[in-house]
């Protein structure tokens, strides 16, 4: 004779229980209350708990409300269906199995770090990658305006008296120096004494008069436009947005937050006012900035040479707006920059400009100050 | 039946026990990081009912456990339907600004102000729905209309008392979520005068800056016994043990838990956290569960809970 198991049987309708006896059969459970014995088969059978320790043996037949169930606290239960019935049974859980679960937590605790890293570090810029090359230029610039705007905010914005002619001269000679592109540079100059300069998506450069004021002679600010351009050119910014937008993405979804998920896909402009690029970018940008000034026969060396200004003018610490907080610059990025120039070897064009001139024209750029 | 008798009135009180370790759930939570990385992000639906499964599961009530029935496809089905309701709401917005101008935000600020109780509705129509103890549902059956006017109207009166209403607010809002909600055919009752609350409110507000915001602790409390002792079930009173420092200190070491551990502590806390909640919570008196039958109602589906997380607010019982 089989041993019987004791149970608790839900009928679904009411919510007081009923004891039962439980038989094993090799087909089905054999489930004797005092109203009658029920026959319930394996194959319409699910198991909705019992699968954690401390978790009594729930089984439910039935998928429409009310479901009838039975419980049965003892787990060893469970061992004994899968002993009788290993075929007929096999949908239910296997406490034996519960021995495994460890390594599968381990497993997955590195697989979790190693898919999440995976994800980050290649992933989402490749996928950030081919979607900014997939986007038009007009929506690129219609954003780079809405960065532009908000950067600018309430600062007034100068027409740069003399300056004007020869910023649109050094782009204009830069532009021609790269391969047919769909951009439309338009530099805005601003009237504040941060020392910075920016690239925004779709072709929108802001140069502030602090750091005009700090160039000594004109190549040098063009070596600053041939960077900020190449930013542009290379869509650095539109690149790093969708980035920064699947990160919080992802993040959001991690954390199964899908308000924040939509918050992150509506609230994109708002998420632009740090511009500031990867490392690589920034290399990227001067690398083929410093070709660019060589192909517009430009002075290679204006484009070192304004590091040494800067450091000269703003000691080791930037600040926090500085150029250099966003533009570090680190030994190895003079030195790449040094080696790149040195190599010129043209006769660099004369833009009829003495230092003089130009420390006067840059002056006035903004107008009087007091 | 407003005669008990004897043999119940001195019964033992019955309390909710929870038996869910912080190691297992760590290990389900773990498992669930990885689907949720490797199919980036679907699966978190799929994981959020695993978590629940293991926690109704754990909780005991006379020796009989809780069940969730929800499932990860309407979950994620209600995600959806939340995500298009509020895209669709920008879409509306952004056309409104456009024809009426800055007005429109204005309408943005009313629609939130719905949204909340709206949200907050579906969200308890589909948790009670999923939920289930000895095989019977429960339900909730209150009127979408009076759950907005009692939010709004209370919302609104709360401003213009400058926050003095706010005891009658709440207790109004919980006899709307309590007197609506049926374990079977069987509603609860919740009766109680906000009075009762308006002393340590104001005690409360008074000694804010003194007690550095620590005397809100005793008020929680305060409230949560306040509730549960005006709440029945089938003329069984409930009864809550909260005490302000036991939710002090719940609250400083699961801060603390979490930050010494860097987060990894989470499923502990959670679980340290729903121990103290159901052994501070119990019921009075005996019921006859006989007389408590099933009473299947309309199927409800998740959008409501979507748009409550997604407007990022918890559940109306907290």
């Amino acid at each position: 004779m089989q041993r019987l198991w004791s149970g608790r049987y839900l009928d679904g309708v009411s919510a007081g229980t009923v004891d039962v006896e439980i038989g094993i059969g090799r087909e089905a459970l054999r489930i004797a209350a005092p109203a009658g014995v029920m026959i319930w088969r394996y194959a319409d059978i699910t198991q909705t708990q019992g699968r954690y320790a401390g978790e009594p043996v729930r089984l439910e037949r039935g998928t429409q409300v009310p479901v009838d169930a039975i419980i049965v606290d003892d787990i060893a239960f469970l061992a004994a269906i899968h002993a009788t019935a290993p075929q007929a049974a096999r949908r239910l859980h296997n406490p034996a199995r519960r021995r495994g679960r460890p390594l599968w937590v381990a497993a997955a605790a590195v697989g979790g770090i190693l898919a999440g890293a995976a994800l980050y570090l290649w992933g989402i810029p490749a996928a950030a990658e081919a979607m900014a090359e997939r986007v038009p230029v007009e929506w690129e610039e219609k954003l780079g305006d809405t960065v532009v705007e908000s950067l600018v905010g309430d600062l007034k914005v100068c027409e740069g008296g003399a300056v004007r002619p020869v910023i649109d001269d050094l782009v204009a000679r830069l532009d021609r120096a790269a391969p047919a592109h769909p951009y439309d540079f338009r530099v805005t100059l601003v009237d504040d004494p941060t020392v910075n300069a920016l690239a925004a998506p779709g072709g929108g450069i802001v140069v502030f008069s602090g750091l005009l004021q700090d160039t000594t002679r004109p190549e040098q600010l063009a070596g600053v436009l041939a960077h900020e351009m190449q930013h542009v050119l290379q869509r650095h910014g539109t690149k790093s947005l969708f980035r920064r937008m699947s990160n919080r993405l992802l993040l959001s979804l991690l954390v199964g937050d899908l308000g924040g998920a939509t918050a992150t896909v509506l609230e994109t402009a708002e998420s632009l006012h740090g511009l500031s690029y990867s490392r690589a970018a920034e290399t990227e940008a001067d690398v083929r900035g410093m070709h660019m000034m060589q192909g517009a026969r430009l002075d290679a060396r204006g484009m070192v040479e304004f590091f040494g200004v800067l450091e000269k003018h703003d000691g080791p610490d930037p600040g926090p707006l500085g150029y250099l907080s966003t533009h570090p610059a680190t030994r190895d990025r003079i030195a790449r920059l040094q080696g790149l120039a040195d190599q010129s070897g043209y006769r660099p064009v004369d833009l009829g400009i003495t230092p003089k001139a130009w420390k006067a024209m840059v002056a006035a750029a903004c107008g009087p100050h007091d | 039946m407003t005669s008990t008798a004897p043999a119940a009135r001195a019964a033992t009180p019955q309390r909710l026990r929870f038996h869910g370790q912080g190691g297992t759930l760590f290990g389900i939570q773990i498992v669930n990081l990885l689907l949720t990385i490797v199919t980036l992000g679907i699966y978190s639906f799929w994981a959020k009912v695993r978590v629940r499964r293991y926690l109704y599961g754990q909780t005991e009530f006379t020796g009989d456990r809780f069940a969730y029935h929800g499932r990860g496809k309407e979950l994620f089905i209600g995600a959806l339907k939340a995500f298009g309701l509020i895209v669709l709401f920008y879409v509306l917005l952004v056309i409104a600004q456009m024809l009426i101008g800055d007005v429109a935000v204005l309408l943005l600020y009313l629609a939130i102000l719905v949204a909340i109780p709206f949200a907050l509705y579906g969200a308890m129509r589909y948790a009670l729905s999923r939920t289930s103890w000895r095989g019977i549902r429960f339900s909730f059956r209150g009127d979408l209309k009076e759950c907005i006017s009692t939010y709004l109207g209370g919302m609104l009166l709360t401003l213009l008392t400058l926050g003095i209403y706010y005891p009658w607010f709440r207790t109004r809002m919980r006899s709307y979520w309590v007197n609506n909600t049926y374990f079977g055919n069987t509603p609860f009752r919740f009766q109680a005068d906000a009075k009762e609350l308006i002393g340590g409110y104001l005690l409360a507000i008074l000694l804010t800056i003194p007690t550095l915001y620590l005397v809100w602790f005793w008020f929680a409390a305060k409230v949560h016994r306040f509730d549960w002792a005006h709440t029945q079930f089938a003329e069984a009173p409930f009864r809550s043990t909260y005490t302000g420092g036991g939710l002090l200190w719940l609250t400083i070491s699961n801060l603390l838990l979490v930050v010494v551990t860097l987060g990894l502590a989470f499923p502990w806390v959670l679980i340290r956290t729903l121990r103290y909640q159901f052994d501070n919570t119990l019921m009075e008196g005996q019921v006859d569960w006989t007389r408590v039958q099933q009473d299947a109602q309309a199927r409800v589906g998740a959008t409501g809970e979507g748009l409550a997380d997604a407007l990022d607010i918890g559940s109306a019982l907290g």
